[in-house]
């Protein structure tokens, strides 16, 4: 009994403090998040069709477009969203780089389509090479890097530095790698891959470290990562995702590796600094898994803010000013027969500011 | 409610305290859940409404104006209804500044009515959340402001969602929970009353023991192997029986010693308390007043004398002393209170035999009587003729020679009278001094009646010994023994006629006693006094015993009668006029001369 005299207003306690928790029928409650903004679109321009790929020194885009089954290299202007067409070909073609004097694209061959090669164009349209063989067997995925060079893997699991030349350095990996992303900072012989072993389902995050001896020692830095972005202060951001939601972690120190959490939402499957290195910009999928919402994070005082309502995202998000950032979407995609049917692709320019 | 049975507390305690556990982890589940629900939508519904003013924005960011925004608004409601509509997860809604619906789904032609939401959200400039039940459906409905970069409203978005989900998910975890709870709370009572039964066995064990021991079993052992708390209750409990068994057994001893020394005492013991119950008793109480296990004062025969006593002691008096006759003995009874700690008052009743020693102050009286006689007697003769010589002139020679004889012999006799005075005190003290050695009788009266062979010569008597052979030795005083048979001996020699035959056999009685019989063949004895032949100072004939000379205290027999008597054995006279006296005497062949109490 004195147990139950006890127990009797604990649980009085208990209920009335939960009932705070209730919106009780019929009560309209005011909603009042502070945490979260929305921002102001200054002007957003989406009529260029096309899917960024990689920005210049001049912070221009270069975007692939598909056109009646001929795949064009073009080159996007934010200022004012012009786009100007570089290359056009039979061949599909996977990825750009931009590069010092002109480009590198992945494409394959039309009467070889499984092989894929690296080519090299001059912005001015008078030079072309082809920089690998069939040999080499490249993924889709390569990197510009320092100028004129470019960085991919192949079949061989050789990490490869080649220039526009065709002229090449090759490192041996320890591990084929199934890689996604490629980022290598301009200072030292240390670069990030986003990459999976051979019969892996996570694609980890590794850091690639080159030896004078021309030996490789690659570093796992985290598993399970989703996009990572480096910028010329050699700071990476990566997202690292966890059973319940995804962390967006920071390294600012390539010689301790020191991860420092900046924040985290459910699914983001899109990172990258801004160019004035204030802020990172994000895509968080909402609840609908195909689209993403564009956010704002910045790093002085961790205010989040919302960029864009949900866009169907399909490519990475370039900053080329600050407030300005240029993505690609499919304006409108629907499920048709349980298939996920996509329109074209379109440039986003966005100009915006936050309150 | 209170439980006199502690398995039943145990069960309903743990029982209440489940039932309270779960109730309120239920409740606790079923909030947070509800919570989580509430606020995993509320985020949802957030986001479509932040995407309705975000795709607005990017649709009217060429415009500049507020009210160029609102008319686009108004007219491409549509639009942007579809826009955002296509890829929301709920029922979405376009209002416009009244409230009025503007866009939905074109299945749905029926807004909802918003106004309260509306009301709300047009002063604050924040989206309200309400829950909203439609046709038994529960819904949470969102609204949204649609505000432009001047933070003015323009319109609203209303979303809508259903709680179904939530609803059933919070049902389906009710019924979960619930049928855990049932079968939770049956195991509860199972294993609570397992383990109250686990509990209560060693204090049932303890009971019973402890009822057991209550009714005088102290040699029980409880067994109980774990060294738990009750095993070290059941330690300490065994320590303690132990320990009562050990007092019980010194109490037992304590109570036997008393017993003996109450059995050892000479005297009649009875303790009563002041109601009159008996505390304590010996035997010689029962033998006494002849009452079987006596419970109280008054189941004794001469209870009056004893009620009386104790009656007296009651009131306050003390030492009481009181003579009563019983069945031949003359008992002595003394009362006194009993001095101790408690506070109860108790009385102790003392009896002594004192029948002895009235019969040898009748004895001694007797004796003295007898003696004054005997001394009287001759003093009277020789007062009488001194007083004749003293007050007369006797001339005559003869009659002064018999009065002078007479006076002589009648000293003679006085100086006989004192020795016999002495003789007698003598034999006392004979008596009351025994030597045991292991005697062969055989040899003893062999001895004695090669001795009194001497005596017999001159009456021509013979005296004839038989004994048995392989007679045992018996425990005895020599001399003693020895006198005895010349006294009797003597006595025959001196009543047998002159020739004579005196026979002497000694035979084995049984296992107990050796039997000696002497038989003479003489004058015999009265038989209606032969009981008085044992007496002290008595003779047979005493004017014969006088004049024939045959002197003697007439404590022969009296002697011999005392240390057979003294020896615990037994003697028989048996005698017929002139046909001559038989005396058998038994004598044991084990003797404990000791605190043998019925002397009389």
């Amino acid at each position: 009994m004195k147990t139950l005299k006890l127990l009797i207003p604990l649980f009085l306690i208990f209920v009335t403090g939960c009932s705070n928790i209730f919106i009780a029928d019929n009560t309209v409650l005011t909603i009042n998040d502070e945490n979260e903004n929305i921002a102001i679109i200054d002007s957003i321009n989406f009529k260029q069709p096309g899917k960024v790929c990689s920005k210049t020194k001049e912070n221009k885009l270069l975007s692939i477009n598909k056109t009646n089954n001929l795949y064009s290299i073009d080159m996007y202007d934010p200022v004012n969203s012009t786009l100007v067409n570089l290359t056009t070909t039979e061949n599909r073609i996977f990825d750009v780089q931009a590069a010092q004097d002109g480009f590198f694209y992945t494409r394959n061959n039309i009467s070889d389509p499984s092989n894929i090669l690296i080519s090299w164009s001059s912005y001015d349209k008078t030079k072309e090479r082809t920089i690998t063989n069939q040999a080499d067997s490249v993924d889709d995925t390569i990197y510009a890097y320092d100028g004129d060079k470019v960085i991919f893997i192949n079949n061989g699991n050789e990490l490869i530095f080649s220039d526009s030349s065709g002229k090449r350095k090759s490192y041996t990996l320890s591990f084929p790698i199934d890689v996604r992303k490629i980022k290598w900072s301009s200072k030292n012989s240390t670069g990030f891959i986003i990459g999976r072993e051979l019969e892996e389902d996570e694609f980890n995050l590794y850091e690639i470290i080159l030896s004078d001896n021309d030996s490789v020692s690659i570093n796992t830095i985290a598993n399970n990562v989703m996009d990572m972005d480096l910028n010329k202060n050699d700071e990476l951001v990566y997202l690292e995702q966890t059973s319940s939601k995804t962390i967006a972690y920071i390294i600012n120190n390539f010689e301790t590796v020191n991860k420092i959490p900046l924040f985290s939402e459910n699914i983001i499957d899109n990172i990258t600094f801004d160019v004035d290195n204030k802020g990172i910009i994000y895509s968080v999928q909402n609840s609908t898994g195909i689209r993403s919402n564009l956010w704002y994070f910045d790093k002085k005082n961790q205010k989040k803010t919302q960029l864009t309502s949900s866009i169907r995202l399909i490519s990475s998000i370039f900053s080329t000013k600050a407030n300005q950032i240029i993505y690609s979407i499919s304006q409108q995609s629907y499920i048709e027969n349980n298939s996920l049917i996509e329109s074209n692709n379109y440039i986003t320019n966005l100009i915006y500011s936050i309150k | 409610m209170r439980f006199y049975n502690y398995k039943l507390k145990f069960v309903a305690y743990n029982t209440l305290t489940y039932l309270v556990i779960t109730l309120a982890s239920l409740f606790l589940i079923l909030q947070v859940l509800w919570y989580l629900s509430i606020n995993n939508i509320k985020e949802e519904l957030l986001q479509v409404g932040t995407d309705v003013n975000l795709y607005f924005q990017e649709k009217t960011a060429d415009i500049n104006k507020d009210e160029d925004k609102l008319t686009y608004y108004i007219k491409n409601s549509g639009d942007i209804y579809n826009a955002v509509a296509s890829y929301s997860n709920c029922q979405l809604q376009l209002f416009n500044l009244d409230g009025q619906l503007i866009a939905s789904d074109t299945n749905n032609d029926e807004a909802v009515n918003m106004t309260k939401e509306i009301a709300e959200s047009k002063d604050t400039l924040k989206p309200v959340i309400s829950i909203r039940t439609d046709d038994g459906l529960r819904q949470v409905w969102l609204l949204s402001p649609i505000i432009t970069n001047n933070d003015q409203i323009i319109g609203y978005s209303g979303m809508i969602k259903s709680l179904a989900q939530a609803d059933q998910l919070q049902q389906l975890v009710l019924e979960i929970i619930g049928a855990i709870f049932l079968i939770g709370f049956f195991i509860i009572i199972i294993v609570s009353y397992s383990l109250g039964n686990s509990f209560i066995k060693p204090i049932k064990t303890l009971t019973k023991i402890s009822s057991e021991i209550n009714n005088g079993q102290y040699d029980k052992v409880i067994q109980y192997k774990k060294q738990d708390e009750i095993g070290v209750l059941t330690n300490v409990y065994n320590q303690m029986i132990q320990n009562i068994n050990n007092v019980i057994i010194q109490l037992k001893g304590e109570r036997r010693r008393l017993a003996n020394i109450l059995a050892s005492l000479d005297d009649g013991v009875i303790a009563v308390d002041d109601e009159g119950n008996i505390l304590l008793t010996n035997k010689y109480v029962k033998t006494y007043f002849d009452v079987v296990d006596p419970k109280t004062i008054y189941d004794f025969e001469f209870q009056t004398s004893l009620i009386n006593l104790f009656n007296n002691l009651k009131t306050g008096k003390k030492n009481i002393i009181e003579e009563v006759e019983v069945k031949g003995r003359v008992l002595l009874i003394t009362g006194s209170p009993i001095t101790s700690d408690v506070i109860e008052e108790n009385y102790l009743i003392i009896i002594r035999n004192i029948t002895a020693v009235r019969n040898q102050e009748k004895e001694q009286r007797k004796f003295i009587s007898s003696i004054s006689h005997e001394l009287r007697t001759p003093l009277t003769t020789i007062i009488g003729y001194t007083d004749m010589l003293s007050r007369r002139k006797v001339d005559n020679h003869e009659l002064l020679e018999k009065s002078l004889n007479t006076i002589n012999r009648e000293g003679h006799r006085l100086v006989r009278l004192v020795d016999d005075l002495v003789n007698a005190n003598s034999v006392e003290n004979m008596v009351s001094t025994i030597h045991l050695e292991e005697i062969n009788i055989d040899k003893l009266l062999e001895d004695v009646v090669d001795q009194m062979r001497v005596k017999s010569w001159s009456k021509e008597i013979e005296i004839a010994y038989k004994a048995e052979d392989n007679l045992p030795s018996i425990p005895g005083d020599y001399d003693r023994i020895r006198q005895i048979f010349i006294n009797i001996i003597h006595n025959a020699i001196k009543f047998s006629h002159h020739g004579g035959k005196i026979d002497v056999v000694l035979t084995k009685e049984d296992d107990q006693f050796l039997n000696i019989s002497i038989r003479d063949y003489g004058i015999g004895i009265d038989p209606a006094k032969k009981d008085l032949i044992f007496s002290a100072f008595y003779r047979v004939d005493e004017d014969r015993a006088r004049n024939e000379g045959e002197g003697g205290a007439g404590l022969g027999l009296y002697l011999v009668k005392q240390v057979v008597d003294k020896h615990n054995g037994r003697i028989k006279i048996e005698s017929e006029i002139d046909e001559g006296t038989n005396i058998t005497i038994l004598l044991p062949i084990q003797n404990e001369i000791v605190d043998e109490k019925e002397v009389i």
